[in-house]
């Protein structure tokens, strides 16, 4: 009697389970015919302004990483379901998981989001599988004001393969903060002649970014400006997590040309350029505070508010929430500049600033309300802006001209001057925006760039070559399981984006 | 002998109880077939399969191609490397502790009750938060450990982003959280060692050393295997600690098996690759548990 | 007697302290951080005091997020508890007073444990999501219990066997039926176990983390699962993550104070035996 149970049970198993990847199949890979359909269809669909009843009410279902990055949606919430007569309901996830969870819920075709915030760098991602829409017919009904966002911005993170797909909504990009004060101390300025044989000023290429990061290393008993210091001074600091390091790197990368990929998709990240990066990278550690190798985004931005570090290159936070005194030492003594370069063969100097993260907004392709969706992220990218990316509680970042024009609404700034010191600076980097990895599989490309950096700058007996010429082997491995045509097709289509800026 | 008629049907009373006791274990059965068995099988028939969910390819039988892929790739040997590493020299942490403190404990003393519940507090607390308390403690700069060492005139170690330093963080959180778990198997043991050897240790002139290892530790060398065996399956699928604290970094310095394998399936959304990592890992873990339960079957 | 004072006894004193410091510590840290506001985690020297009592991260902690955490986690471990009990109380009985095929069930529950939840997460994602019980308490109760319950088992066979066979062929020869020799003999005598299962249980289901995150989206959304929401992108609010962190032990430490007794007793009788 036992045997004929196992037996039956055995069946059962197998039977059932043939049943589920039968249906597993026809689930996967949304097709994208879905993606493209859409739009047309909807542009001309029913008023916005519904007669609804309550019960009735359409509810969209907004997703984006929690915390101070949300609070914006928040303040919002009330006033767009009024105006759209919809429900809107706001979802958090960790940052740090924000693809996963997205990925999981487009895979599963559960629905669950209409609208997303998301990293550009999944924009590849998303668009290839169609899990989201293109807005061109309806940016073109109800323009958000397009040539008031930053075209870097909007070129680079907005579109993909000539369609729009996203609104801005935080325009990240890392910036080169300073000591104003440091810099323009007459003591320090005669020293530095000395030694180096040209003016402090704000570094212009990497070089004189060294220069002048070896110059302000001190111990504690040196002087600056005149006064002994009681603690330990750096020149600089810079990010140590593995998370977003590569941001820095490609700081310094992109502007000595080096590339992730050439044409062919061949991985052009441990090019002769790329690997003189990568080695100023490291070096730079001398500089920092020893305890750099650890510093995430708090870190960083507390060592320099402390008063401890000359400059440092970050996201443009520390130079408006450094200007409360209540927590940071140095208010009214940061400035802010475009972040260093390096010189061509023509003699100007190329700079490119990472547009770090950054967050854009898109409509998902099972969003059953995607005119509302649209109105919805056109609020948001537009009317509710500016009072979400000069509030020190929201963690937005400028990305519209008339952000920068309008310095009275950025109150954290005592003086005038130093809101539109501080605005034309990060503004300037923004022109310079230099994009993270785009296409499909970026989540994986980077990981592997993110280790191997990590590694190397962890490592005594790893060399940058090295950790570079592995970056490049695992990403032909990685191409060669998506598929090299696919790939070089995606890569292509983001190299007409950043050669239309200018890199 | 049984008879079975269509009008007087009579069991005997095995029969009985085989059926009393087959309808016990019948619900058990069933239900793990369906909410286990299903997917894990499920799980190995897509190991089979290259399925990438990155791009919109559909999946493609390729046979053993994942697994031999799992063999070639060097991040899957580091982190079983590093998995060796973090298991086992966080079981010798955790039943080191563990022993002192249960030795410690063995005594009565006031407020033993007290101080026992108080010790048993940090394995009861989630794993996550475990990771969250000591991912700042472990701050370089800011956090108190290296705070303290500066006091004693030891500089900072880089916790969190050295690769040496990383391990023993890893380690030294999770022994935090489970050395308590140990602490108490032991303690039973101990107590339940008979008096009578004690005093014959005793009587023969042992000191404290020799009574330990002639009379205690042989005493304890079976509930020392089965806690061990215990936390060897918990620590080897340990995910929750390590991610919040380190995320498998310094580089893959702290990427374990089960880091890769979630990273795989859930960052890169290989499917196929990281199912054929899970069971490789499943695998594995098996034979080693099977061995040492194994020894302890033959010590018994 | 006299009370010596002997180098022996002010070691273990010594030693006793340093381990109640070792746990009280991290503990306190993360106690204070609760009061603490952003700016107070990233000082150099640490900030190590308790005041000011500052509660907006307890607000949040027990009636934002917090609250609907601690309900949620409740109901998940409780209703998986429960079910794992229920069942492996009946399955071990059967498996050792019954003799029903304990070397292979041992084994194959032995290795369901064994797998990473990695790999049961991915295929029971897609399970769930046909079924349309993605973010439901029903898919994080199966998922907790597809653990639970081969433990339950595998420990509750060890109490089991504990009980001598005399006392069940004493009840057999009463003339007792199967079933009031469950309920009326093993039960009573395994209920320290049970306890202590049952404990365990609860714990893992309260503290389960991954498996929760990958089913969970807004309906459902245990402590586990909301603590590392709190991750911002670029900040963490940890203040709200130790609140939260707080709100997630004290009740597991009320219940292992009530516990305390079975836990004990329940664990020497099984581990014991081996």
């Amino acid at each position: 009697m036992k045997k004929w149970l196992k037996g039956a049970l055995l069946l059962l198993v197998v039977v059932s389970f043939v049943l589920i990847s039968c249906e597993g199949n026809s689930n996967s890979g949304v097709s994208s015919d879905k993606a493209t359909n859409t739009t047309a269809e909807q542009v001309s669909s029913e008023p916005a302004s519904s007669t609804k009843s309550a019960s009735d009410k359409i509810k969209i279902t907004v997703v984006g990483d929690g915390g101070n990055n949300q609070v914006a949606w928040l303040w919002n919430q009330q006033e767009m379901e009024d105006e759209f007569g919809c429900e809107i309901e706001i979802v958090s996830v960790p940052f740090e998981n924000l693809y996963t969870k997205l990925k999981t819920e487009f895979v599963g075709n559960t629905g669950a989001y209409d609208i997303i915030v998301y990293f550009p760098k999944f924009m590849g991602d998303f668009v290839e599988n169609g899990y989201i829409i293109p807005i061109d017919d309806y940016i073109a009904k109800d323009d958000p004001n397009l040539a008031d966002i930053v075209p870097a911005f909007q070129e680079l993170y907005g579109k993909w393969g000539g369609k729009t797909y996203n609104l801005p909504y935080d325009g990240d990009v890392l910036a080169l903060f300073y000591r104003n004060d440091i810099f323009t101390d007459p003591i320090e300025k005669q020293n530095f002649k000395a030694k180096y044989g040209y003016e402090l000023h704000t570094p212009k290429t990497w070089d004189e970014y060294m220069d002048i990061a070896e110059f302000f290393t001190r111990k504690k008993g040196d002087t600056l400006m005149g006064k002994v210091l009681t603690e330990d001074f750096y020149g600089t600091a810079t990010y140590g997590q593995q998370d977003f390091q590569y941001c820095w790197y490609m700081c310094i990368a992109g502007s000595m040309g080096a590339d992730y990929f050439d044409e062919d998709m061949n991985p052009t990240i441990n090019s002769p350029e790329a690997v003189k990066a990568l080695e100023l990278f490291k070096e730079q550690f001398k500089y920092c505070p020893p305890e750099c190798t650890n510093f995430g985004f708090d870190e960083l931005q507390a060592i320099f508010l402390e008063g401890n570090c000359a400059m440092e290159i970050q996201w443009t936070d520390p130079g408006r929430v450094g200007q409360n005194p209540e927590i940071s030492n140095i208010s009214g003594k940061i400035g802010t500049a475009l972040v260093p370069g390096t010189k061509q063969a023509d003699g100007t100097i190329k700079n490119t600033a990472t547009l770090a993260a950054g967050r854009v907004m898109a409509i998902s392709s099972t969003c059953k309300n995607p005119d509302i969706a649209y109105q919805i992220i056109r609020y948001m990218s537009q009317e509710a802006s500016l009072a979400y990316v000069s509030s020190p509680q929201s963690g937005q970042d400028p990305f519209r001209f008339s952000h920068y024009e309008n310095t009275g609404a950025f109150e954290m700034f005592e003086r005038q001057s130093d809101a539109v010191d501080y605005l034309n600076g990060i503004k300037e980097n923004l022109e310079h925006g230099y994009p993270e990895l785009m296409i499909p599989g970026a989540q994986q490309y980077l990981d592997q760039l993110a280790v191997n950096i990590n590694d190397y700058i962890s490592s005594n007996t790893m060399t940058a070559q090295k950790a570079l010429d592995n970056t490049a082997k695992q990403w032909n491995d990685i191409t060669n399981t998506y598929g090299k045509d696919n790939m070089k097709t995606a890569y292509k289509n983001m190299l007409v984006q950043v050669r239309s800026v200018g890199l | 002998m049984l008879y079975k008629r269509n009008k007087e049907r009579t069991l005997t009373q095995s029969q009985i109880d085989k059926r009393f006791g087959l309808s016990l274990v019948l619900p058990a059965i069933v239900i793990v077939i369906i909410i286990a068995v299903f997917p894990l099988c499920y799980a190995l028939f897509l190991s089979f399969f290259k399925y990438e969910l990155a791009t919109s390819i559909p999946k493609k039988f390729v046979g053993l191609n994942n697994y031999i892929r799992v063999f070639s790739d060097a991040r899957f040997w580091n982190a079983l490397k590093v998995t060796a590493i973090i298991v086992a020299g966080g079981i010798i942490l955790q039943l080191a502790i563990g022993l002192i403190v249960a030795l410690l404990l063995n005594k009565e003393f006031h407020g033993k009750k007290i101080v026992t519940a108080f010790l048993l507090i940090p394995s009861v607390i989630a794993p996550v938060v475990v990771g969250f308390i000591f991912r700042m403690m472990f701050n370089d700069r800011y956090g108190p450990i290296n705070y303290f060492l500066s006091l004693l005139h030891i500089s900072p170690v880089s916790w969190l982003s050295k690769p040496i330093p990383s391990y023993f963080a890893v380690m030294l959180a999770n022994a935090w959280e489970w050395f308590p778990f140990m602490m108490l198997m032991l303690l039973a043991g101990l107590q339940s060692i008979s008096k009578d050897q004690m005093e014959a240790a005793e009587l023969d002139g042992c000191n404290d050393l020799q009574k330990f290892f002639y009379v205690t530790l042989p005493n304890l060398w079976n509930i020392i295997l089965t806690v061990v065996l215990i936390r060897a399956i918990e620590d080897f699928k340990m995910f929750d600690l390590i991610w919040v604290l380190t995320a498998g970094g310094p580089g893959v310095a702290t990427e374990t098996l089960n880091i890769y394998t979630y990273k795989q399936g859930f960052n890169f959304f290989s499917i196929g690759y990281a199912l054929a990592l899970a069971v490789v890992q499943t695998v594995l873990t098996f034979f080693i548990v099977k061995t040492m339960y194994t020894r302890i079957k033959k010590k018994n | 007697m006299k009370k010596k004072i002997t180098w022996k006894s002010v070691l273990w004193i010594l030693l006793l302290i340093l381990i109640i410091i070792i746990v009280a510590f991290p503990l306190y840290w993360m106690f204070i951080g609760a009061f603490k506001t952003k700016n107070e985690f990233f000082t150099n020297p640490p900030v190590f005091s308790l005041k000011p009592l500052r509660t907006n991260a307890f607000q949040v902690a027990l009636f934002g997020i917090g609250g609907k955490g601690l309900k949620d986690s409740l109901i998940i471990a409780s209703f998986s508890t429960i079910i794992s009990l229920f069942i492996g109380a009946l399955a071990a009985h059967g498996i050792v007073h019954y003799h029903i095929g304990k070397k292979n069930l041992i084994f194959i529950f032995l290795v369901i444990q064994m797998m990473p939840p990695v790999s049961l997460a991915i295929p029971l994602f897609l399970m769930f999501n046909e079924l349309k019980l993605l973010d439901t308490y029903v898919a994080l109760i199966i998922s907790n219990t597809v653990f639970n319950l081969p433990y339950a088992i595998w420990l509750l066979t060890g109490f089991y066997e504990e009980i001598p066979e005399s006392i069940l062929e004493a009840g057999k020869i009463d003339g007792a039926s199967n079933l009031t020799i469950f309920t009326k003999l093993v039960l009573p005598l395994v209920k320290p176990g049970l306890m202590a299962t049952g404990f365990f249980t609860f714990i893992f289901g309260w503290n389960e983390f991954i498996l929760a995150f990958t089913f969970c989206r807004t309906k459902v959304k245990p402590l586990t699962v909301a603590i590392p929401t709190m991750v911002g992108s670029d900040t963490i609010v940890w203040e709200q993550v130790y609140a939260t962190s707080i709100v997630a032990i004290v009740p597991v430490l009320i219940l292992a104070i009530f516990m305390q007794k079975y836990l004990i007793r329940g664990l020497s009788f099984g581990a014991v035996k081996e």
